[in-house]
């Protein structure tokens, strides 16, 4: 390689208190327009791998270093991170705190007064780089005020106008929405292939992305395990099953049935038709929800507003019964976190439009309408205070004044649910993202509530913790909880409801089986959301699977 | 919800130097420190509010209304108390008493109201830029406008976390006085570890983003020093000369 821009040589970094290397003799390079993708589960190395390319590591977060990093073949142990700012763009993956000015263009304008550039060669950068993140009608509006995938092109933007040869993007999408997503993907690919031929290294948690990079780089246990172009690297399923990457659904799918693996959704369906599998008839499960049974949760014509602020309900019909485990799917915006908290009786609710266990939620004191349904945050650590697992988890059965036997009866039971009975003494601070999450459902489970309502569950967490977690949500919803999922991941909305609700500018404009609702290009288009890979390639094949064990079962040799 | 005090408006006010909106800032409190009888005081008041609500601060008025209002009654009452005088008025009372009472009150309201003024008509960048231009180290001013910055998403992590522990069951505004404030560390533990989390990350985002790395800064803010800053600086030296020759 000629001259790389961005160069790891023989890397390795333990972090001060830590038990293990987070980097373990990495060795990368990146040329200029070159993507490269780093995937890899919780704790493989990817973040801290990002924050070593302009010094953060080691000069911010010590720790035992050794080897060297060189961004334009300067050492980054021998100058401070702020001198790299002209040449690499680090963006973490909470770009909220990475706000912090009153406009966009003065957000964007932050790194070039940095640098002491001159006024008018600023304004014209930062007229560009909101320009090319689709920003420019924004440039006077406050970064608070922004949408999610807004926010997350502004952060971007505001490294683009310091004119790096190198930007390093630390899981940039988990947090959007599936628009969201591919706008910043749109925006990053245009970069590359641009007239400054930035290099990217992207650290994402999924494959979903990888198949666009010019090469893609497994880590596992803080080493590069695998390295090479998407076509070689995404479809050695064991490797990936190894680093707890989930292969894309056309590997997956091909390689369980014996075929050669393939990335291409539209190359997989070919490949299992050529080999002569055909769809056959299955017999659709029913939703388990008792028919005719009393809804634990309703919304009648539900309209609401914040006080001063536009609609954002607008005449919502909606019930949910016992033993039924719902998806709600939206871009953010669409009502979905608002809905929720209303049928948790959270917000004050207009009239009787929110009925919870039959009875109207403005008369529910918080106390009970707590008991009857649990409602577990997106971020757990705006709820976990306590020194203990044990002792968070018996807050809520001690709010509801229970007795120190039934408490510790209700803690035992929560800590078995979530798996963390051997954790019961740790901090919860020193968990992982998985497990604290965790703590949060098992806090709320241990109120014993009718119904489960979760927003956002999966979010920052890798695939195996994702697993985890709706294993434990699906056993909950097999115990007799009725479930409320909000999510963006679709594959987890494909595999774990048994219905979907599809909401849109503040109304639920599809409501029904995965099967009916991600087969309905119309309804997807309409609410911006894109039917998961495997019921892509299924609808190829005539089947109305959306899963990639749902396609496996769907299909009969002739 | 905004947080922010900055009213996106074009008033000549907003279109000041930020230097002088500092130095008519220090100006209007030196004028409500000199006044010492009710009636001025009471119209200079009245001028700030009347300034306040013409460039666009109204709804700033009525976010710290009732900070005005107990700010206000302590200071009167507390002037009542102590600032005793020869002619009894009223129970404890005497009319000296109750004249310092109300020079107080208006002084402490008129502070208070001044600097909203001043935050509603000035962004947090031209504050960093005015304060830089009255000499004082860029990281000085940057802290400080940080922690007017911090200010709002410390709220905003507040409410989160309290509706997060309502969810559970909480209800932190039920019960004895004792009740409520234990009810408390179930919020305050979550919103401090989530702000200190959050300015680690900002102090990352910062030093990425090459923050210090010249000594000399520009900027792609534009302030020019025009006629209304002239026009603002006599009238404000002309009322200070009258408040000090009155008092």
């Amino acid at each position: 390689m000629i001259d790389p821009v961005l160069a790891y040589e023989a890397v390795r970094f333990r972090y001060a208190g830590g038990h293990r290397s987070a980097l373990e003799e990495v060795t990368l390079a990146l040329a200029a327009g070159e993507t490269v993708v780093l995937l890899g589960a919780s704790g493989s190395g990817k973040s801290t791998l990002c924050l070593a390319a302009n010094g953060l590591v080691p000069h911010f977060l010590k720790g035992e270093f050794s080897g060297r990093v060189l961004v334009g073949g300067r050492d980054t142990r021998e100058h401070q991170p702020r001198t790299f700012a002209p040449f690499v763009g680090v963006i973490f993956q909470d770009f909220e705190s990475q706000l912090f000015c009153t406009t966009a263009e003065l957000e964007a304008a932050f790194g070039p007064e940095n640098l002491g550039l001159p006024r008018e060669e600023i304004r014209r950068r930062v007229d560009e780089a909101l320009a090319r993140t689709g920003l420019s009608g924004l440039a006077r509006r406050m970064p608070a005020t922004l949408s999610g995938g807004q926010k997350q092109r502004l952060v971007l933007a505001a490294a683009l106008t310091a004119y790096p040869q190198v930007l390093v993007l630390d899981e940039p999408t988990s947090d959007l929405d599936p628009r969201g997503k591919a706008e910043v993907h749109a925006v990053a690919r245009a970069l590359s292939s641009g007239r400054q031929a930035t290099a990217l290294l992207i650290a994402e948690p999924e494959a979903e992305e990888a198949a666009q990079a010019d090469r893609v780089v497994i880590m596992r246990g803080g080493r590069i395990a695998r390295s090479g172009p998407p076509g070689e690297v995404l479809t050695r399923l064991d490797e990936l099953s190894a680093a707890g990457i989930p292969p894309p659904a056309a590997a997956a799918i091909t390689g369980h049935l014996g075929l050669p693996v393939t990335i291409d959704p539209g190359e997989a369906a070919a490949r299992i038709t050529a080999a002569g599998y055909r769809v056959r008839a299955t017999p659709h499960q029913a939703t388990p929800a008792a028919a005719g049974a009393a809804a634990i949760l309703a919304a009648r014509g539900l309209s609401f507003s914040y006080p001063g602020g536009p609609p954002v309900l607008d005449r919502v019909d909606l019930e949910i019964q016992a033993g039924e485990l719902v998806a709600i799917l939206g871009q953010n915006g669409s009502g979905k976190s608002t809905l929720a908290k209303l049928l948790a009786g959270l917000l004050p609710t207009p009239a009787d439009a929110v009925l919870i266990g039959g009875r109207c939620a403005r008369e529910i004191p918080r106390a009970e309408a707590g008991r009857r349904v649990g409602f577990v945050f997106q971020n757990p650590d705006h709820q976990i205070f306590a020194e203990t697992v044990d002792a968070e988890i018996a807050f809520g059965p001690r709010l509801q004044g229970l007795d120190t036997a039934a408490v510790r009866e209700r803690v035992e039971e929560a800590l078995a649910a979530v798996g963390l009975l051997e954790r019961r003494s740790a901090d919860p601070f020193l968990l992982s993202k998985g497990e604290r999450q965790r703590v949060a459902v098992a806090s709320v489970l241990a109120t014993r509530p009718e119904a489960l309502i979760l927003d956002e569950p999966t979010t920052g967490l890798d695939h195996a913790e994702v697993r985890e977690t709706m294993a434990l949500v699906e056993r909950l919803n097999r115990g007799g909880h009725a479930v409320v999922i909000i999510t963006h991941a679709m594959w987890v909305a494909a595999e774990y409801a048994h219905r979907i609700v599809v909401m849109s500018g503040g109304r639920v404009i599809a409501d029904g089986p995965p099967r009916s609702v991600f087969h309905d290009a119309a309804t997807l288009a309409a609410a911006a959301i894109k039917a998961p890979e495997a019921a892509v390639i299924a609808r190829r094949l005539g089947s109305d699977a959306v899963s990639v064990e749902g396609l496996l079962g769907a299909l009969a040799r002739d | 919800m905004d947080l922010f005090f900055y009213v996106e408006r074009d008033s000549p006010v907003h279109r000041l130097h930020p230097v002088t909106k500092l130095i008519l800032l220090g100006g209007l409190c030196t004028i409500a420190l000199v006044l010492r009888s009710p009636p001025p005081l009471l119209a200079f008041f009245v001028v700030i509010l009347l300034a306040t609500i013409a460039t666009g601060g109204l709804g700033n008025v009525r976010r710290v209304l009732v900070f005005l209002l107990l700010a206000g009654t302590s200071a009167l009452l507390l002037w009542t108390l102590v600032g005793g005088g020869p002619t009894p008025l009223f129970l404890w009372m005497s009319r000296e008493g109750l004249r310092r009472g109300v020079v107080a009150a208006l002084r402490i309201d008129s502070f208070i109201l001044a600097g909203v003024l001043f935050l509603s008509t000035t962004r947090n960048e031209e504050i960093v830029q005015g304060l830089l231009r009255i000499g004082l180290p860029y990281p000085v001013c940057f802290a400080f406008s940080t922690a007017l910055r911090l200010a709002p998403s410390f709220i905003g992590t507040g409410l989160a976390v309290r509706e997060a522990q309502r969810a559970r069951g909480l209800d932190p505004d039920a019960g004895s006085l004792a009740a409520r404030l234990r009810a408390n560390i179930p919020l305050l533990v979550p919103t401090f570890l989530t702000t200190i989390r959050m300015t680690n990350h900002l102090a990352m985002s910062l030093e990425a983003r090459g923050f210090g790395l010249q000594k000399q800064r520009t900027s792609l803010l534009v302030t020019h020093f025009g006629g209304g800053d002239l026009f603002v600086l006599l009238l404000l030296a002309a009322l200070l000369a009258g408040a000090i020759t009155s008092a």
